[in-house]
């Protein structure tokens, strides 16, 4: 790895004084499970890195309670994945979130990675991940996977040059649950819908994600709304330590058995989360029955251009679909899939 | 920086960008591991305030003012951690090298983690064990038995170098500080063929730190081969140890010592290298055709190439009775071709030396190996020196799987002490185990299989390409054992086959557990199936019309006499276990719903101990002083427990204790000759070894015993560790002491690897396909093994559960996937994917009660051969589950779901 200087400035403005305004010299800092990795294969060869631990309450989880509209959910960007997943009020609240938190990676990643980090991670694309190969996100002419080895790739992959997958799993989960981000850079904050939050990067000079470079996510808020019903299914080639192929995160009210206001949010198959308003439209004022449900992962599905090795996940995304709307609909029924 | 690490407090400061991992071992805690340095193993966990987390990803400064603890810091006091006695207590690790994270994930669970394993070890890799004995460990079962003298053998004792693995303590190759070490690294190719025109080493060398940089024009011109056998013939000497041709994506170009890895890393970075690229080729049946681009052209009688030209190293052609015959008098014939990708063994330690020369001239090696003696000598002849200069050694070695039958380090770091004076440590990154270290051959393989109306056989027929990548190593004995023991398996008067070990520009093959008999296994028990499916033939009847007997010849395609042999039969055992178990109704229940489908499958197999080839063995045994034994043999350990084994096999012959037989590490100083441990010679071979100089000790000592006491031989014998005789009996330590010839006491036997005699198993799966997503749920898995004599239960269970989940994942998941340019595109675990915890199911043994009548105490091999019939009977579950033949591994859903598709 290319050496670096290391900063663990004490507040927010700290950190973005020592931010540079493009991308490449300066890092952020979060849990490091992906910039460590980036760094040693030469991916990521910054000049500064900056962490984000040391500053105060920047991992808090706070809960508060909003009379008659149920709470308000403010998670700190600093916030590791494990104190995500094992948090109680959010278990019961937002189970998709915890769900999702709680099958990233493994107990050691989930102690170190933070919230901020999964929205900002890179992707996981191999040709991006090999320092020897100019991609398109490393300032090259083409991408790689277009017509090579791309069983993991996009299947979403209309008007994108690149076809890489949003690597993030709690990104769809927020979007579903309708949650903003507060981001700081050099001329103050601002709020930031999660739906807008994710960008398909084509070149060097962008992210996965909107936020400039001298930018830092600081929280994300969640609004609880009354009888909300949440999940998120993934679909793994192993049980195991994987990134998912495919995950669908959902939400709806259950309104007297029906389900209103559905969102419907496709992980890992396009270069962004992926909001399936004709999945959604399948499910609104609808029991959620399994043949509902079908009907949505059918028409979630609906539209995917897959390439050459990557057609299976149409077919996952379906089963995902499906999947995570019957969890929705049945809190605490142990469903057939399970293990 | 103040650091707190296990205890003990440090003023320290780390290197800009330095993960923990490294900075907790540059203080001398070698108890954290490098499984990746990706955070994807978990072999480096670490705890940081009580939690564990990838001390590889974590950065160093941030443990300022944290409390670090590793398993080195777990035990207090001295007393053991109640997770690393649980560790010890059921033995849950073989070459031990996750162990040092897995215990500290193991003990970091709360009781409630501790009834959901599966997600809670989520992050933690183990390619040995298959992981029940880490099930059994963490919920408190014990699986050691008491070591009595005079019942070693058949009892489940305990690794004598477990307590070191549990407390972090033991030193693998890399385990070592050594004053003024110089690190080396290589330059690799980034083209799959190409000519070196000039190679600029300037900015490399002003790199600070930078000692020395290495090219084709450094080193000995000499061709050999990276495959460790006994004979050296039956390799091409195809290999330079730098060449001007790079012939894969990984190949070495040169190579860089330093004062500090980061340094030799950077100087690699430096070295500016003008390449004449050539034409390359990635298919090894494109690679026979007229045109296609040659390796290794011009070397043929001198590297022992068949044909250059063509691309083709070695070409087998046999047959026995009349295979056209044979297929005339057949009702029904199948035939079809399997296909079986390329496949890394992903032991957890990496390949890795560490070399340094003393003032007599001698040059230590001290390294990652299953073959010692034989690196030793070829170390010699590449460097133009006597045998005796080299002192090739190991401590614990983490794991092998075949991949350490190979010379890939050692050289280089030979090369460069010998020039720097230096000692010089070279460690291989979990990359370069993908990119650069050897690989499963991939074959392509057509049978085609006749039988009439009732199930017998009448013709079986093989052709086999196999692509060894770009260099021969190993390619020879392998396409000759895929003709072999797949064939050998099934009695048919008419067999034929034919085999092509060909080079393409690919990182290359070599030796693999199961050594060319699970690609044509695979191939040949799925095409039973077929058969019998044509016939209307049950899949276990088939079987049973046609396996191999007890009084039968072990034959496959030659028709000349071979020394493979059968000392005992307990096939019929296997597959009657295999049947019931099945049938019985345990195992998992289907998922509800029509989305499931259900099937059964099962394969055999009949495995020949030891190569066709060379293999020899030597065994020195003697009493001590004090009353206890010294054993020395030859055998590399790395994890399989074949040192416990022969320690057990000793201690039986000689009524003792296997506590009071005493071995030393794996030393070609201390150690007689061993041709390494590979093609399951640790127990056929090395351990009929020991048994024949316990044997004659035993003799020895009573003969001893008789002298001293007046009493005839007859009325001597050894018991409960002493010496009776008569009515009088004698410790060893007074028998040495009376004992008139000393040399008595110290004995020497050596073995040869023939005959062979034959191990026999069936494996069976009850699973269910998701027709949708393409998922497999493993709801049973059972295996029957016919080893003769267990000579430890626990470790053999061990072997055999480790060899399964192996199998499960190159069933499953495992692959290595190239791109066009020939580069290969998952060189780490989160692309590779093999299995963890949640991936392996808890699988039924059972042991056939047999007596090999060649092997040590009526004991037959069988690290190797579990993993051999896991691929097809896996097969043959998906095509009873969804009537679909599928003919290429692994089974992942991208590749079976547009077939499964079709099922509605």
């Amino acid at each position: 790895m290319k050496e670096f200087t290391y900063y663990q400035p004490k507040s927010v403005d700290g950190a973005i004084g020592l931010l540079d305004a493009k991308w490449g010299k300066t890092e952020l800092l979060g849990g490091g499970t992906d910039l460590l990795d980036l760094t040693k294969e030469y991916v990521a060869q910054p000049d500064k890195v900056i962490s984000l631990t040391g500053i105060a309450n920047f991992a808090d989880i706070q809960v508060a309670p909003q009379t008659g509209k149920g709470s308000v959910v403010l998670i700190g960007a600093g916030a590791r994945l494990a104190a995500i997943a094992d948090h109680a009020h959010l278990q019961k609240i937002f189970p998709a979130l915890t769900t999702a938190a709680g099958m990233i990676g493994g107990p050691q990643i989930r102690n170190m990675g933070t919230l901020g980090g999964n929205l900002c991670q890179r992707n996981r694309c191999w040709y991006f991940r090999d320092e020897h190969v100019h991609c398109l996100l490393k300032g090259g002419q083409k991408c790689f996977a277009l017509d090579g080895e791309n069983q993991y790739h996009a299947i979403f992959t209309q008007g994108h040059k690149c076809v890489i997958v949003s690597p993030s799993t709690l990104g769809p989960v927020l979007i579903a649950l309708d949650a903003t981000a507060e981001v700081q850079g050099p001329k103050g904050k601002r709020t930031l819908e999660l739906a807008k939050f994710f960008f398909a990067p084509s070149g060097e000079n962008e992210r996965e994600h909107v936020l400039a470079p001298n930018e830092v996510v600081l929280s994300v808020k969640i609004p609880e709304k009354e009888g909300t019903r949440n999940a998120s299914y993934e679909v793994r080639q192993k049980q195991s330590y994987d990134w998912p192929l495919v995950q669908a995160a959902v939400a709806f009210k259950a309104d007297g058995g029906k389900a209103t206001g559905v969102k419907i949010v496709l992980g890992h198959v396009a270069p962004t989360p992926l909001v399936v308003e004709a999945a959604a439209k399948e499910v609104e004022g609808k029991e959620v029955t399994d043949a509902v449900a079908t009907a949505a992962g059918k028409a979630a599905a609906k539209d995917a251009k897959p390439l050459s090795q990557n057609g299976y996940k149409v077919k996952l995304v379906e089963v995902a679909v499906k999947r995570a709307l019957l969890t929705a609909a049945n809190p605490g029924k142990r469903q057939y899939w399970e293990v | 920086m103040n650091y707190r690490i296990n205890g003990k407090s440090f003023a320290a400061e780390p290197r800009p960008g330095q993960c923990l991992r490294t900075f907790i071992r540059d203080l001398g805690w070698f108890g954290v591991k490098k499984g990746c340095d990706a955070g994807d193993c978990g072999a480096c966990t670490v705890w940081l305030d009580g939690k564990p987390v990838h001390s590889c990803l974590f950065p160093a400064f941030r443990a300022d003012g944290r409390e670090v603890t590793t398993l080195q810091g777990l035990a207090v006091d001295g007393k053991l951690h109640p997770m690393q006695q649980a560790f010890l207590n059921a033995q849950a690790f073989q070459c031990g090298f996750c162990t040092a994270g897995m215990i500290m994930t193991a003990a970091s669970l709360s009781e409630d983690a501790k009834k959901n394993l599966p997600f809670h070890l989520k992050g933690n890799l183990c390619r040995c064990t298959g992981y029940h004995a880490i099930e059994d460990a963490i919920h408190g079962i014990a699986s050691v038995e008491e070591d009595r003298a005079g019942h070693a053998c058949g009892t489940s004792l305990a690794n004598p170098r477990g307590e070191p693995i549990v407390t972090g303590n033991a030193h693998y190759t890399m385990d070592v500080a050594i004053e003024g070490m110089l690190h080396l690294k290589v330059l690799r190719s980034p083209h799959a063929h190409a000519r070196i025109t000039a190679i600029r080493r300037d900015k490399a060398l002003a790199v600070p730190g930078v000692r020395a940089v290495f090219t084709w024009e450094d080193v000995p011109r000499r061709l050999f081969t990276t495959a460790a056998h006994d004979d050296y013939h039956v390799d091409p000497d195809d290999t330079y140890m730098l060449d001007n041709v790079a012939r894969f994506v990984g190949q070495r170009i040169a190579a860089v010592v330093a004062d500090t890895e980061a340094a030799a890393e950077e100087g690699c970075r430096l070295l500016e290298v003008d390449y004449e690229l050539l034409r390359a080729v990635f298919d090894a049946e494109e690679a026979m055709l007229p045109g296609a681009p040659q390796l290794h052209v011009g070397k043929d009688v001198d590297s022992r190439i068949q044909d250059p030209v063509r691309n083709i190293f070695l070409k087998i052609e046999a047959e026995t009775g009349d295979v056209a015959r044979g297929f005339s008098e057949a009702h029904a014939v199948y035939e079809g071709t399997f296909w079986m990708p390329r496949i890394q063994h992903a032991h957890m330690e990496t390949h890795g030396t560490i070399a340094w020369r003393t003032p007599d001239s001698r040059v230590h090696v001290r390294t990652s190996t299953q073959t010692p003696h034989i690196i030793k000598n070829k170390l010699a002849y590449l460097f133009g020196m006597f045998p005796h200069q080299f002192h090739v050694f190991s401590e614990f070695v983490g794991g092998g799987f075949g991949g350490k039958q190979e010379m890939l380090t050692e050289d280089l770091c030979v090369l460069a002490t010998m020039k720097t004076g230096r000692p010089v440590k070279w460690e291989f990154t979990r990359s370069e185990q993908f990119t650069a270290a050897t690989t499963r051959h991939p074959m392509k393989i057509t049978v085609k299989l006749g039988a009439r109306k009732d199930g017998t056989l009448t013709a079986m027929q093989m052709h086999t390409v196999s692509d060894t990548g770009a260099y021969g190593n190993h390619a020879g004995e392998i396409i000759a054992s895929s003709l072999g023991s797949s064939l050998a398996t099934y009695r048919c008067a008419s067999k034929k086959g034919t085999g092509y070990a060909v080079y393409t520009n690919t990182v290359p093959s070599g030796a693999f557990r199961g050594y060319g008999a699970t690609q044509p296994a695979f191939a040949v028990e799925c095409a039973i199936d077929e058969l019998a499916r044509k016939l209307g033939i049950d899949p276990f009847a088939m079987r049973r019309t046609n396996m191999i007997r007890a009084q039968d010849p072990v034959h496959s395609i030659w028709p000349f006499p071979n020394d493979g042999v059968i000392g005992s039969y307990g096939l019929d055992q296997c597959l009657d276990f295999v049947e019931q178990a099945l049938a019985s109704g345990r195992g998992e229940t289907k998922p509800e719903g029509d989305e499931w489908r259900e099937g059964r499958g099962v394969a055999i197999h009949a495995q020949d101990c030891a190569p066709p080839t060379e293999h020899r063995s030597e065994a020195h045994m003697s009493l001590l002083p004090d009353g206890t034994y010294h054993l020395s043999v030859g055998s590399a350990e790395f994890g399989n427990g074949i040192r416990n084994a022969q320690r057990q096999v000793a201690a039986s012959v000689l009524s003792a204790r296997a506590g009071s037989i005493a071995m030393d590490f794996v030393d070609t100083d201390k150690n007689p000759y061993d041709t390494g441990t590979f093609a399951s010679t640790g127990t056929s071979v090395a351990t009929l070894g020991v048994q024949k100089a316990a044997d004659a000790l035993r003799e020895n000592l009573l003969e001893v015993a008789s002298q001293v006491s007046s009493v005839p031989v007859a009325q001597c014998s050894l018991a409960a560790g002493r010496v009776r005789c008569g009515d009088r009996w004698l410790s060893l330590q007074q028998l040495y002491e009376a004992s008139p010839l000393r040399e008595k006491l110290h004995v020497s036997r050596k073995v040869y690897g023939s005959p062979r005699s034959t191990a026999f198993l069936a494996h069976g799966f009850r699973i269910a396909v998701h027709r949708v997503t393409g998922e497999i749920r493993i709801l049973q898995s059972v295996q029957g093994f016919d080893a003769g004599t267990i000579l430890n239960p626990m470790q053999s269970r061990g072997q055999l559960e480790g060899a399964i989940a192996q199998g499960i994942g190159v069933t499953l998941f495992e692959r290595m996937k190239f791109d066009a340019s020939g580069t290969v595109v998952n060189p780490t675990f989160r692309h590779y994917r093999i299995p963890a915890f949640a991936d392996i199911p808890r699988s039924e043994l059972f042991f056939a009660d047999t007596y090999d009548r060649y092997g040590p105490l009526g004991a037959k091999p069988l690290g190797e051969a579990p993993i051999i019939p896991v691929s097809p009977a896996m097969g043959n579950a998906i095509a009873d589950a969804t009537g679909i033949r599928f003919h290429s591994l692994p089974f992942s859903a991208d590749r079976i779901f547009s077939q499964l598709a079709e099922l509605q």
